[in-house]
């Protein structure tokens, strides 16, 4: 996998490399608190009768019912996908079955290989950052270009995401007037006014849309019922890239099914607001089939690409409810530790708390050094708090750390458990609180600690008092 | 017809059915509510800032709020417009072009235009790139929340409201609904019936990812203008 971080570097580094960087901690901590502001006020707007007394009303009412959505739904997924894949089929769309992320970027390859296409262009989707299917396609000698505003930021740069919704959010005005002119040749005389820079961007990618041969999206709910895709954009590069191009593909991750559209208007409904606070975003387009006949423009094939990839292990298990996650970023914005390090730190593409839990189940197996990021969280509970699906977040991350500590290396255990047999006897804490043998045993304790010599960098060895308690109490002073 | 399937439908769905058959565990710590019956209705979202004695004001105002205008005109001859509204998108419009959608909302509009010496077009991908104004009609409209539903089947495509600079969009206000619900929760009764494209569009484009700061027109139209039409059909 190209781009993500977690071979080679560890969470300390890359938590201390995006801690020492001033810039991007001030640019995180503008838009996540933009972010939680715009939430609130949008969340507050809505109403719920309560069905019982002592239910909660309101917007937590609505959570609330949103997670036994979810619930049913995962309950019966494999009945929904076919319910789903048989609607897409009778629409006309082709459906792929990718259990891995290499079945997925297989068949994507091949569909645009048979479309005799060289351009591809992307509307922003976590799941095909998931996939890396971007090399892929440039390795098969196509031209993929992102089209979501901050995705193709991001993609000029060489980085993955740093958040969901806004991947881009680690640079300010400056640093992408810069990068322009750097990577695309903007004209130097590129000014830093937003306005400015997104009529560039507007300019460079319409050439795009109206240039590619294929379209590739992800997909925000998949409808079971009618065999629809949703996808929520902004921009309207969602719209673009489903309405010129002449292949469409969605790739879709399993989990994201709704049974019918009472469930997709109660999810879309808490989705815009959780995000960022708007009512509904600018556009929610339901993609039912390819073109019909009579229509100036919509692509002449739908293919939607169901992926697994390590989904269906978490089903039924302590992590099941993870798979309910809409992805709407507003764990990220609450998140003391995302606020203090944004989504690099986090090594893979999905930050923050629903990354801090994603990481480890989908990509642990491939890398283990993946484990470590469910540490990257202060157990505060403000992520379960802001979930519009209430999923238990600060659980799912306590579970993981206690797999992870019951995996932990013989020497930690063995230290702990001298220090232990050392304390219970009075003798031997006697001897172990000399001054003179403290350093060495304490030091000798922190080198067996977790993450090599990590636990003691960064903390302060407490200095011994020049007498002990015990002495002065023998005495008697 | 029927579209092609690749890959082991059953072999895929193998690992989810025998983790399901294991039974589902529940979080100790903070369970989950015992949700509705099987069958029972998932609730619906209320909305504060409706007014359901009002809802074209509502409307008017959740629209305003996205950046979008709104117009609330009276049924002319053969769906025409005011004139002074037109006169105003046509001096916006200035010796660019523009191009209309399928419906016959739009088509009136269109004829308004040429009329006054603006060259109208049918909204091909290709004239609706070139053109300033984009006119469509719309299925549905939605007070809570400042949207308009557009339908490719009704429009004959998806440009006309997605690639000019402005989009103009005529609906009745007897196509008026409260809520997303209105719309959204009907779809399903008639799956054939969906278009390949229905889109609610909730205000110009915009983006945020530069500082988080609102841009209007990131992609598509920089202006949407909504006209609600009392009375006509």
């Amino acid at each position: 996998m190209t781009g993500h971080q977690l071979v080679g570097t560890t969470l300390r580094h890359r938590t201390a490399a995006a801690v020492a960087d001033e810039r991007l901690r001030a640019n995180v901590a503008r838009a996540v608190d933009r972010f939680a502001g715009h939430r609130l006020t949008g969340l507050a707007e809505l109403d719920h009768e309560p069905a019982a007394p002592g239910e909660p009303g309101g917007a937590d009412g609505l959570r609330r019912a949103a997670r036994a959505v979810k619930q049913q739904v995962l309950a019966d997924l494999p009945d929904l996908l076919e319910r789903f894949a048989d609607r897409v089929l009778a629409r006309g769309g082709h459906v792929c079955w990718a259990s891995t992320a290499a079945d997925a970027r297989r068949y994507i390859v091949d569909v645009v290989e048979a479309a005799g296409a060289t351009r591809v262009a992307k509307s922003k989707s976590m799941a095909t950052e998931e996939i890396d299917l971007n090399p892929a396609l440039e390795a098969a000698g196509k031209e993929v270009v992102e089209t979501d505003l901050g995705e193709w930021i991001i993609q000029l740069a060489g980085e993955t995401p740093s958040h969901i919704i806004a991947p881009a959010l680690h640079r300010d005005r400056h640093q992408i007037r810069d990068l322009f002119v750097d990577t695309v040749a903007a004209p130097p005389g590129l000014g830093t006014e937003p306005a400015e820079l997104v009529r560039f961007a507007r300019g460079r990618l319409r050439e795009v849309f109206l240039a590619a041969d294929v379209g590739i999206t992800g997909a925000n709910i998949a409808v079971a019922d009618t065999g629809s895709i949703v996808l929520v954009t902004n921009e309207g590069n969602g719209r673009l890239v489903t309405a010129l191009p002449r292949v469409h593909v969605a790739v879709l991750g399993m989990e994201r099914l709704a049974a019918d559209w009472a469930q997709t208007d109660l999810l879309l409904a808490l989705l815009a607001r959780s995000a960022t606070g708007q009512r509904l975003s600018s556009y929610t387009s339901v993609v039912t089939g390819a073109r019909a006949a009579g229509e100036a423009d919509g692509p002449d094939e739908l293919h939607v690409v169901i992926l697994d990839n390590g989904r269906s292990d978490l089903l039924g298990g302590e992590h099941h409810e993870m798979l309910g996650c809409i992805r709407c970023g507003a764990c990220l914005n609450v998140c003391p530790v995302y606020r203090q390090t944004g989504g690099h730190a986090y090594g893979w593409v999905y930050p923050g708390p629903m990354g801090a839990v994603l990481t480890p189940l989908l990509a642990g197996k491939e890398h283990p050094e993946a484990a470590e990021v469910a540490g990257a969280s202060t157990l505060c509970g403000a992520c379960m708090d802001a979930c519009p699906v209430q999923i238990p977040l600060q659980d799912l991350l306590l579970s993981l750390r206690r797999a992870r500590a019951a995996d932990a290396g013989r020497a930690e255990r063995a230290a702990w458990r001298a220090w232990a047999a050392a304390w219970s006897d009075a003798r031997r804490y006697g001897a172990t609180t000399r001054a003179a043998t403290w350093g060495r045993w304490a030091a000798g304790l922190a080198g067996h600690l977790p993450a090599g010599r990590g636990w003691a960098t960064g903390r302060t060895m407490p200095r011994p008092a020049a007498e002990r308690f015990r002495d002065r109490w023998r005495a008697g002073s | 017809m029927t579209g092609r399937e690749t890959g082991d439908r059953q072999g895929f769905l193998a690992p989810a059915r025998r983790r399901l058959a294991g039974g589902i565990a529940t979080n100790p710590v903070h369970p989950p509510p015992s949700g509705p019956a099987p069958g029972a209705p998932v609730p619906l979202p209320g909305y504060r800032n409706l007014d359901p004695d009002d809802p074209v004001a509502t409307f008017a105002v959740a629209l305003s709020q996205v950046d979008g205008t709104c117009h609330v005109v009276e049924a002319g001859p053969d769906g025409a417009l005011p004139d002074e509204l037109v006169g105003r998108l046509v001096a916006e419009l200035g010796d660019r072009s523009a191009v209309v959608s399928d419906e016959p909302a739009a088509r009136a509009v269109g004829r308004q235009l040429a009329a006054r010496g603006v060259a109208v077009h049918d909204a091909t991908v290709e004239d609706a790139a070139r053109a300033g104004l984009g006119v469509t009609g719309a299925v549905a409209a939605i007070a809570a929340t400042g949207s308009i539903v557009l339908d490719s089947r009704a429009a004959g495509g998806r440009s006309a409201s997605l690639l000019p600079a402005v989009h103009l969009c005529v609906v009745s206000v007897n196509s008026l609904r409260e809520t997303p619900a209105d719309v959204l929760r009907g779809l399903g009764s008639e799956p054939d019936a969906l278009p390949p494209s229905l889109v609610l569009v909730t205000g110009p484009s915009r983006t945020g990812d530069i500082e988080q700061l609102l841009t209007l027109g990131a992609h598509g139209p920089t202006a949407l203008h909504v006209v609600l039409v009392n009375g006509g059909q």
